[in-house]
This record gives structure tokens, C-alpha cells and sequence, in this order.
């Protein structure tokens, strides 16, 4: 699903953030992808779902190079991966408008959106929620929101970013059990996280990016 | 077609009151730009000269064929003058008084008004007199001119109210976008192309000027009816033809402004707050 080689990714700055990075992901599998704060973990995903072009060396996305995309096949394989961005906020819809909103927003019919939208709710637990507004959630209820949104398309990849920012130990093993659930039904997902791991995130390949350079653990 | 019209009702739903107020200011600014263009295309043609509009009761215009010489127009002037009902006399070219006009005119004031019909009748029998007005005030409506600096506060009014309602829309649509903000981010997670993100924005511009436009040819029609009772002259004086393609040309000018305002709309969205993180 994911093949990354020899990427490299310097700022503006000339802050070299991913150096010689090589990821292999097959579909269907669950990573944790580790590091420290601006360790690149951002970055990486960002490019890992077309919405950064890579300066240099490869990214395959289910058999396609990223680089080599023109904007309208970069769209296209973006509607196929589900991103969940750092410090994600809601619009100040609903539960289920948010959700509907996209799947709308994508040319999803009204009746069509909220089967799926509320398929998806179910799935992150949020089915109780749909007609709260998104503003009133709490941390872990936006993140399931998030995800909710992220999977509601059916996308063939998930990225997560900082995945446990802001949860409590409980939050972060129910949280845990989601992804399982998620991966559960076939999905590839790659999520990033600061800091160790709960210990309830075992289902996974645990990845660390240290030094712009992504290692086994 | 139905993802468009799906966020064009959604951006509509985000209409919040400062954006609605910034926006109808916008509106109103660019209905004072077209009200003025067509006041300038409808009456801020060639004003009837003053000596024209205004025939005094004891006055009288006579019109002089071209073809007399000079001869027998200083002749004509010299009879005329030696009349006792008759107390001063001027002769001015035709072409000063309107242009276009050939011959010349005489300007000539009788010695009362009670004298002025029967000088008229007079003058108008006088060999080389080809047509002969006056000796009662013409109707108001026949003053419809605009006096050159009410033309060029026109124009300022106009140039004014475009620029500022272009200011004025581009901070409603700021507003507006403001409010859009979250919907946006979720649209371009998603995949969703700028130009599906930015054709609403566009054509809310140009429903703006739509609704502007209408105004302006629904206040034409009313203006023209409201005259028409008191003034039947300026009917006559502005033909049918005109006064439609003026008021086409304002409600074109109003879809321009309003698709323009859109679009410095739409292209907040590449600019500093909206701009996606993705560099295509």
C-alpha cells in the first residue's frame, strides 16, 4: 500500500527534517509511527497523503508515485486516504452534519450520506452523539469524530497525526481498541504519536522516526 | 450540478450578520454605481441650451432659413428691430444654440408679454422665417439636462461607490469565509478541488449583482412612471430604445461588479487564513 524510498525532505530553512526515509506498508496493516515533537512526523504524513509533493526520492501510494501525480490524479488519490491532521477541529455543525457535509461535499446524496455517515458513527462510538453540536465534544470525542470523518468514505489508507494528544491513559486504550476495530475491517492505517505508547497499541508494526530516519522498533 | 448547488445553500446557511451587513453594503454601493451610470447615460447628455429651455413669457425665437444671405438676415434683423412692440433683438448661429443646427437664430423680446402673441404673428409671416416659438414658457420637463457638476459628482459617485463596494464585499466575503473556515478544511481533506471550493463563493457575486441589477431596472421602470405622470416630456425626450438599452447596460454592468466582488471573494481563499496546507 505504502512504499517509500530514499526520501528526503529539507525546509526552507535548510533543515533537513526526513533523510533517506524507507517505509514499507502492505495493505491491511496497522503501524504506529513514533517520534519526538518536529521529528517529522507531520511532514511525513502530509506527503504520505498527497497534500505535500515530495522534493526528492519516491512515494508509491497503492501503486502510484505521488511525485509524478497531476493535480487532478493527486485529488483523486486523496478522496482515497482518509487523513486525520494534527490538532483537528470540527466545523460548528453536528456530529452527523460534519460527516454529512463531506460525504455531500463529495456528490453523495442526502440519503446516501447519512447511511454512510452514521455507519461511520457507529463504528467510533459516536452514534449517541449525532445530533450534539462538534464544539461540545470532548477531546476524545473529537478525535472519534475525526476518525469518523477520516473512514466515513470508505478510504483504502488512514493517516492519523499525533494520534493521543490531549488523551488521558483511558482515553488512549479506547482509543487503541478503535484502531483495532477499524483495521479489523481491512483498512491499511498509519498512525502517528509523540511520546511511547499505550499499552493497549499492540495490535501493530511500531515504527520511530529519529533523526529524520524511520526505523523498525 | 448537485454538489454545487449543496454548497452554495451551505455557504448561504453561513451568511452570519457582520457578512450580511458588509454584503448588502456592498450591494447597496454597487446599486449607487449603476443608479449613476444610467442617471449619466439617461440624462447626462447634451443639455438643451439655456436660451432654449427658458423663453420667457415676452420672448419669442425665431429661426432663420439657412439659405438667406447675409444680406437680408441683417435686413430682417433691422425690420424687426424698428418695431415699436418690439424691445431688444440678438442674432446668434444656430449652431451655438443647438448643435448640429444650421441658420441662425433671432432672440427677441417684445416690449410686454400682453405684446408678445401678436409680435410672434408677425414675425412668423416675415419672408426668409422658417419656424418661430415662444411668447409662453415651455413646459419644465423640457429642462432635464444635468448641469456639468452634477455630472461630475456623477461621476465621482460612480467611481466612488465601485471602489468601495469592492472593498466592502471583499471584507464580507473575508466574514463569510471566516464562518466557512471549518467546512472548507473538511472539503479540502478531502480532496475536493479549489475550483468546487471557490465556484460557490463566485456565484454568490453574482447572484448579489443579479438581485442589484433587478433593482436598478424595476427603479428605471418606477422612475419612468412616476415622471411620465408629472412630466410626459421626458418620455419624449428619451425613447423607448434608450432608456432599455441604458438600464441593459446598468444591469450588466451590475452583473460584472457582483461576479467581480465574487470572485476577489473566491480568491481569499489562496490568501493568508484560508490558504490550504497543500502546495497543489
Amino acid at each position: 500500500m505504502i512504499q517509500v524510498s530514499e526520501l528526503h525532505f529539507t525546509t526552507e530553512d535548510g533543515i533537513k527534517v526526513l533523510e533517506d526515509v524507507d517505509l514499507h506498508l502492505e495493505r491491511g496493516e496497522l503501524a504506529y509511527l513514533v517520534g519526538e515533537a518536529s521529528a517529522g512526523k507531520s511532514l511525513l504524513l502530509s506527503l504520505l497523503a498527497a497534500q505535500e509533493p515530495p522534493q526528492q526520492g519516491q512515494i508509491l501510494v497503492n501503486g502510484r508515485n505521488v511525485a509524478r501525480l497531476s493535480r487532478e490524479k493527486a485529488l483523486r488519490l486523496r478522496r482515497q486516504i482518509g487523513f486525520l491532521p494534527q490538532g483537528f477541529v470540527p466545523s460548528t455543525r453536528t456530529v452527523l452534519g460534519n460527516l454529512t457535509f463531506k460525504l455531500r461535499a463529495l456528490g453523495d446524496f442526502r440519503e446516501q450520506a447519512e447511511e454512510k455517515a452514521l455507519h461511520a458513527l457507529e463504528l467510533v462510538g459516536l452514534l449517541r452523539h449525532q445530533r450534539t453540536e462538534a464544539a461540545e465534544l470532548s477531546a476524545a470525542e473529537r478525535l472519534r469524530l475525526g476518525l469518523a470523518l477520516a473512514i466515513c468514505d470508505d478510504p483504502l489508507l488512514l493517516l492519523i497525526d499525533d494520534l493521543f494528544d490531549g488523551l488521558d491513559a483511558e482515553d488512549q486504550d479506547q482509543i487503541c481498541g478503535l484502531l483495532d476495530r477499524i483495521h479489523e475491517r481491512g483498512m491499511t492505517i498509519l498512525a502517528a504519536a509523540r511520546g511511547p505508547l499505550p499499552p493497549k497499541a499492540v495490535g501493530g508494526r511500531v515504527l520511530e522516526l529519529v533523526d529524520g530516519r524511520v526505523t523498525e522498533r | 450540478m448537485s454538489g454545487f448547488s449543496f454548497l452554495f445553500r451551505e455557504l448561504l446557511g453561513s451568511i452570519r450578520a457582520r457578512s450580511a451587513l458588509l454584503l448588502s453594503a456592498a450591494s447597496v454601493l454597487v446599486f449607487v454605481s449603476i443608479a449613476s451610470f444610467a442617471t449619466l447615460l439617461l440624462l447626462g447628455g447634451t443639455s438643451p441650451s439655456v436660451e432654449t429651455q427658458r423663453i420667457r413669457p415676452d420672448e419669442i425665437v425665431a429661426s432663420l432659413s439657412p439659405r438667406l444671405s447675409a444680406e437680408r438676415v441683417d435686413d430682417l434683423y433691422l425690420e424687426i428691430q424698428a418695431r415699436s412692440d418690439v424691445s431688444s433683438i440678438s442674432f446668434r448661429f444656430a449652431e451655438e444654440v443647438s448643435p448640429g443646427s444650421t441658420g441662425g437664430r433671432f432672440f427677441i423680446r417684445a416690449t410686454s408679454t400682453e405684446a408678445a402673441p401678436e409680435l410672434l404673428a408677425a414675425v412668423e409671416v416675415l419672408d426668409g422665417i422658417t419656424e418661430v416659438t415662444g411668447g409662453e414658457p415651455l413646459p419644465p420637463a423640457a429642462n432635464v439636462g444635468l448641469s456639468p457638476a452634477f455630472r461630475i459628482g456623477l461621476l465621482v459617485a460612480l467611481v466612488a461607490s465601485i471602489v468601495l463596494g469592492l472593498v466592502l464585499a471583499r471584507e464580507g466575503y473575508r466574514a463569510l469565509l471566516r464562518a466557512f473556515h471549518g467546512e472548507i478544511r473538511i472539503m479540502r481533506l478531502s480532496g475536493t478541488p479549489e475550483r468546487t471550493i471557490a465556484a460557490p463563493v463566485a456565484a454568490l457575486g453574482l447572484l448579489l449583482g443579479l438581485l442589484t441589477g433587478l433593482l436598478l431596472v424595476v427603479g428605471v421602470y418606477l422612475g419612468l412612471y412616476a415622471a411620465g405622470d408629472s412630466t410626459s416630456s421626458i418620455a419624449e425626450l428619451q425613447s423607448a430604445g434608450r432608456v432599455f438599452g441604458v438600464t441593459a447596460a446598468g444591469f450588466v454592468l451590475s452583473l460584472l461588479l457582483g461576479g467581480l466582488g465574487g470572485l476577489l471573494g473566491a480568491s481569499l481563499l489562496s490568501g493568508r487564513g484560508f490558504a490550504s496546507g497543500a502546495r497543489r
